[in-house]
């Protein structure tokens, strides 16, 4: 072992001769004085962002029911205070009260977001009797607990936003709730980050460690390092060190170790120094942070292997450096080749949803340019056939649902981008679209629906009934008027205005229906599970086809997410990744579930029968659980961990979408296939299939690892960015997979050169 | 020659051939079947012309270059095992010592490459430097060395761990008249230890100073080896006494002898010459006259230069070879 340590201890012997490692030392303290007199100040979020609003109509609608509606409500506060900012700005004169044009305005997303803005700064905003019986958080309670001569503005602004969050959970997002002001020594910026202080410090560790370190840090440690190993190996060097009484393979891998660990000592240095200043200088204390030094080492040593290896056969450091850099660029060509390919070609083909009617399913997927699609499997062609027609309103359309007794899917979406005024009452053009089979699938409108609506779902028996913020609606069978539909254009989105069918619905929901959070229908009794903050109700149909609560939990958190309803359970799904299973009836908790850790469930269903409940999470795979047995089970199905969507189909089947546009129908019983859909292959998907995802697969993916650098700062498996519309694209983060075959890559590349000393005549 | 137990290098029909080429269709049979044997406390000199195939030996003996084919083995062990290197000391042709050492670094970490913990080495770098004439020039970058001195400084890397077997090559190179007479000093010492010493050079008379014995190594074989008193000698010279006796008593003693001619320098001194005198015939003569009760004022016994010795033995291998390779291209042909 002396001899190696020998070798280990001249690398850092040269090191200081050389005074490269004083220099980058120099450089590195310098970098980490430098960025010491950032500042970064947090205050609470309460400004609007237009992005905090998914359904501006369906909250304009919320509030103007509660407007319209008797008693104290939120939505007359906010109409209160909009009307008395005007009467000021007014320089007292009286303005017209004009709320139709207030609700108009407020369908617009930058509209809302200027409206609800100059609400946040009313004292007077809050009224007891308005938020009664609405779930408020521990903050929003002791805020509006104290007197508004109290309160700082700041203060104010907080709690007016925490009440209007209260007031429309899913109309309003709160996923951030805190704003970060950036500054440099004295210098402080005007305007805020919407982020967390510590969610802007993981961003910027995770950038600057990935991106920075991650790419230039690795360059200049390989030019730093790239002349070591040649040097040891140039004739008259060689000679005295071979005839050492040491191994060949030792020889060469101590010099690669003693390249790596002088790389070791000024990563420690750095990543320790930034550990330290977010610590002691922001209160961000990672210990999880100190990970990317091992984890920025591997990464340098996948590149200096090659720069190894070439050291060795050509004994030249300049050449080591080319070779290194050619493999570093062709690395990320392939990677970015590959994430282009995805994104521009398969991406958009990746089915997101499955509707299974009769004996063939419908999938959607989401075309970025035109927003999602409907597609029925033909059976002849071996493709996905587009159906009722590409949406315009990419945001607000709904999942399709079959109606099996007329063999029509259903849809609601937006007829156009116009606000239709219809008599006195504003609306928006959101409409009931159906599509028959005899029609073959075809779009036509069928009646607009009210613009609050969020799901639509259909019983077994018939029944379509619409989900609002602020009601429950059945469509009335004696207007149905299929026959009259509008076509509707599907390039400008016309919709004939003459036919009004709005009247079509007839509510059927309770009195106290308030806005949501989400909500699931069970086909067979048409019973309705809805969540709202931590309570958890179930609604029934009573004789008179009205909704009444029948009964309702709290659960234990207010971090519920998705539900199923099925006849033997209802699925809960939680922010933390689990998933909790009611007793129908009694709505008691029965079991508590998380199999993925902190992956949360991205699709929950429970299929007809009501005896299985499935979930697929963040990370693409599919969880099941049987009622009947009260167990969960992780089925082996292909390409697990692939899964993008899943839906029952009326055969007792599961059908399981995976590689994009693939689907395969499984035996509930045994997981055998029962059925394949898989498209034929057009050039693009042929190119990624046979071509890009071979290359890449092949060779290492150093890159990658800039996604487990992500999960070590900022602790999350999965990036979400903003897609099309309101739809944010999940992205998995891939932990283990690039550490496993940049493992192979280094033990092939070291292994390579080892065998090439081995043999060599030096 | 060496008996088994004190046999330190056995080298028995030795082959190297580089292959070299992007096909790998150049061959250059640098060794062709080389044998050798070296005992214990020998200071043994490889003679040979530049590209004879020394450095190769020297390289297949250490392990740096394999061999392709025949035996070898080294301190009783096969080429190429590490152990056998921990007992070898070698000074490389042409070396070059990493430029950020001081003579003091280069020899702890040489040392600790030997295996030597860090105390060892400290203890005997001083008196090292000392010996090999850098005692005060331990503590100067290597980078500022003569060749002299590099090649002093790695005489000492290669004593610094106490091998048994010191395999030099080319140790004089650069070296100064003065620092030559050390480094002979330097070798004599290590031979009066009971080392055995293995010296690759083109420096003839280096080799003669100090050598026990010798082997000539031209274009991959070995054409001569022996002591250099072996290799220098003239097979047929005549050896000539000069004798405090009369003619008639000399010739009378040294009756048995072929006698080419007696010359009388004085009444009581005559200038015998004997015809091909070979050393037993020397000898020979040396003890029948002292049993004659005469007294030898001289002896003189013509004798060759190792140089001259070099240059016909090469030179008749060069015929040889010409020859043989003619009669290849025959057989070719």
């Amino acid at each position: 072992m002396k001899p190696y340590l020998a070798i280990l201890k001249d690398s850092f012997r040269e090191a200081m001769a050389s005074r490269v490692l004083l220099i980058l030392l120099i450089v590195t303290t310098l970098a980490l004085v430098a960025i010491v007199p950032i500042s970064l100040t947090e205050k609470h979020r309460s400004q609007f962002q237009m992005g905090d609003f998914p359904n501006p109509p369906a909250l304009a609608a919320a509030v103007r029911q509660q407007s319209q509606a008797e008693g104290s409500s939120p939505g007359k506060q906010i109409v209160k205070v909009r009307n008395l900012s005007r009467e000021i700005n007014s320089d007292g004169e009286q303005a017209p009260h004009d709320n139709q044009i207030l609700f108009e305005e407020m369908s617009r997303p930058r509209q809302i977001a200027l409206i609800f803005n100059e609400v946040l700064d009313e004292a007077e905003f809050y009224e007891p009797a308005a938020w009664e019986g609405l779930e408020l958080s521990d903050e929003t309670a002791s805020l509006t607990k104290t007197s508004a001569a109290d309160l700082s503005e700041e203060d104010i602004r907080r709690r007016n936003r925490l009440l209007l969050e209260a007031a429309y959970p899913q109309l309003i997002s709160s996923d951030a709730a805190r704003e970060v002001y950036l500054g440099y020594a004295t210098y402080q910026a005007s305007f805020p980050l919407p982020v967390s202080k510590d969610d802007a410090l993981a961003f910027t560790l995770d950038f600057f460690t990935d991106n920075v370190l991650g790419v230039f840090g690795i360059m200049i440690a390989i030019l730093v390092t790239a002349s070591s190993i040649p040097r040891t190996y140039e004739a008259g060097a060689v000679d005295l060190l071979l005839s050492k009484p040491l191994s060949r393979s030792g020889v060469f891998l101590t010099n690669f170790v003693g390249g790596c660990a002088f790389i070791l000592l000024i990563t420690s240095y750095l990543i320790v120094g930034m550990w330290m200043i977010g610590g002691l200088r922001h209160g961000y204390w990672n210990q999880r942070f100190l990970l990317c030094i091992p984890l920025l080492l591997f990464l340098f040593s996948i590149y200096y292997s090659v720069s190894a290896l070439m050291g060795v056969i050509w004994k030249n450091a300049i050449v080591s450096i080319f070779v290194t850099v050619a493999f570093w660029c062709f690395c990320f060509g392939t990677r970015t080749v590959k994430t282009v390919v995805e994104l521009t070609i398969m991406e958009p083909q990746r089915i997101i949803r499955l509707v299974a009617i009769d004996d063939t399913l419908v999938a959607s997927n989401l075309d970025f340019r035109r927003g999602v699609k409907q597609n029925v499997w033909n059976e002849v062609t071996h493709s996905w056939q587009a159906i009722l027609a590409p949406t315009t309103g990419r945001a607000f359309a709904t999942a399709p649902v079959y109606d099996a007794h007329k063999k029509r899917l259903l849809i609601v979406d937006m007829a156009g981008d116009a606000i239709v005024a219809t008599g006195n009452e504003p609306t928006t053009n959101r409409c009931l679209f159906v599509g028959d089979k005899p029609g073959d699938w075809n779009r036509k409108m069928w009646a607009y629906v009210p613009d609050d609506v969020m799901n639509v779902f259909v019983t077994l028996d018939g029944r379509y009934i619409l989900v609002g913020a602020t009601g429950v609606y059945e469509v009335s069978s004696t207007r149905e008027v299929a026959e009259e539909a509008t076509n509707v254009d599907e390039a400008n989105g016309e919709v004939d205005q003459s036919q009004s069918q709005s009247n079509s619905f007839s509510t059927i929901g309770p009195d106290n229906w308030s806005p949501y959070s989400e909500v699931s229908l069970n086909s067979r009794t048409a019973a309705l599970v809805v969540l709202r903050g931590q309570n958890l109700a179930i609604y029934e149909l009573d004789q008179d086809g009205q909704y009444h609560q029948r009964s309702s939990i709290q659960l234990e958190t207010d971090t519920a997410q998705l539900l199923a309803f099925g006849d033997a359970a209802i699925g809960v799904s939680f922010a933390d990744g689990s998933i909790d299973v009611h007793d129908v009836n009694t709505l008691k908790l029965r079991e508590t579930y998380q199999p993925f850790d902190e992956n949360r469930v991205a699709q929950l269903k429970a299929s007809p029968d009501g005896r299985w409940l499935a979930a697929v999470f963040e990370h693409r795979r599919l969880w099941l659980y049987d009622g009947s047995k009260d167990t969960a089970l992780e089925p082996g199905v292909k390409r697990q961990g692939d899964v993008s969507a899943i839906a029952f189909t009326p055969q007792g089947g599961l059908a399981v979408a995976t590689a994009f546009d693939h689907v395969n129908q499984y035996n509930l019983e045994s997981f055998a296939t029962e059925r394949s859909f898989q498209p034929d292959l057009e050039t693009g998907p042929w190119i990624y299939w046979y071509l890009v995802r071979p290359i890449y697969n092949v060779f290492p993916k150093p890159g990658e690892l800039g996604d487990v650098v992500t999960y070590l700062v900022t602790e999350k498996r999965t990036t979400s960015n903003a897609g099309p519309g309101s739809q944010p694209i999940t992205k998995q983060l891939n932990l283990w997979q690039p550490l496993f075959s940049n493992v192979a890559f280094l033990s092939v590349v070291l292994g390579l050169a080892c065998l090439y000393v081995h043999r060599k005549d030096f | 020659m060496a008996t088994t137990s004190d046999l330190v290098i056995g080298v028995n029909d030795i082959r190297k051939t580089y292959v070299d080429g992007i096909f790998r269709r150049r061959r250059v049979e640098a060794l062709k079947g080389v044998s050798l044997q070296i005992g214990k406390g020998e200071v043994f000199g490889l003679l040979g012309p530049n590209g004879a195939g020394k450095t190769t030996l020297i390289k297949v003996l250490l392990g740096i270059v394999r061999k392709s084919g025949g035996q070898a083995s080294l301190l009783g062990r096969p080429i190429g095992e590490r152990h056998s290197r921990s007992r070898v000391g070698f000074l490389p042709e042409s070396h070059r010592f990493p430029q950020h050492h001081t003579g003091l670094t280069a020899l702890e970490h040489f040392g600790g490459l030997s295996g030597m913990s860090i105390r060892e080495i400290r203890q005997k770098t001083p008196g090292l430097l000392e010996l090999v004439g850098l005692g005060e020039w331990g503590k100067t970058p290597v980078k500022k060395y003569s060749k002299g001195m590099q090649q002093r400084l790695g005489l000492a890397q290669a004593m610094i761990h106490d091998p048994d077997l010191l395999i030099l090559d080319e140790p004089t190179d650069g070296v100064d008249p003065v620092g030559r007479k050390d480094m002979r000093d330097i070798i004599q010492r290590l031979k009066n230890d009971g080392k055995t010493i293995f010296i690759n050079s083109h420096l003839l008379q280096e080799v003669e100073l100090v050598c026990d014995r010798v082997a000539i190594l031209d274009k991959g074989r070995v054409r001569r080896q022996g002591s250099v008193a072996e290799l220098t000698s003239v097979p047929d010279a005549e050896c000539t006494f000069k004798l405090l006796a009369t003619e008639q008593a000399a010739r009378e003693a040294l009756a048995g002898h072929s006698i080419a001619r007696a010359i009388v320098q004085s009444s009581d001194l005559v200038v015998v010459t004997i015809a091909d005198a070979d050393q037993a015939a020397v000898d020979q003569c040396i003890d029948d006259l002292r049993r004659a009760e005469i007294s030898i004022a001289s002896i003189f016994k013509a004798q060759r230069t190792l140089e001259d010795a070099f240059m016909e033995i090469v030179s008749n291998s060069s015929t040889a070879d010409d020859i043989e390779e003619a009669e290849e291209v025959k057989i070719v042909e």
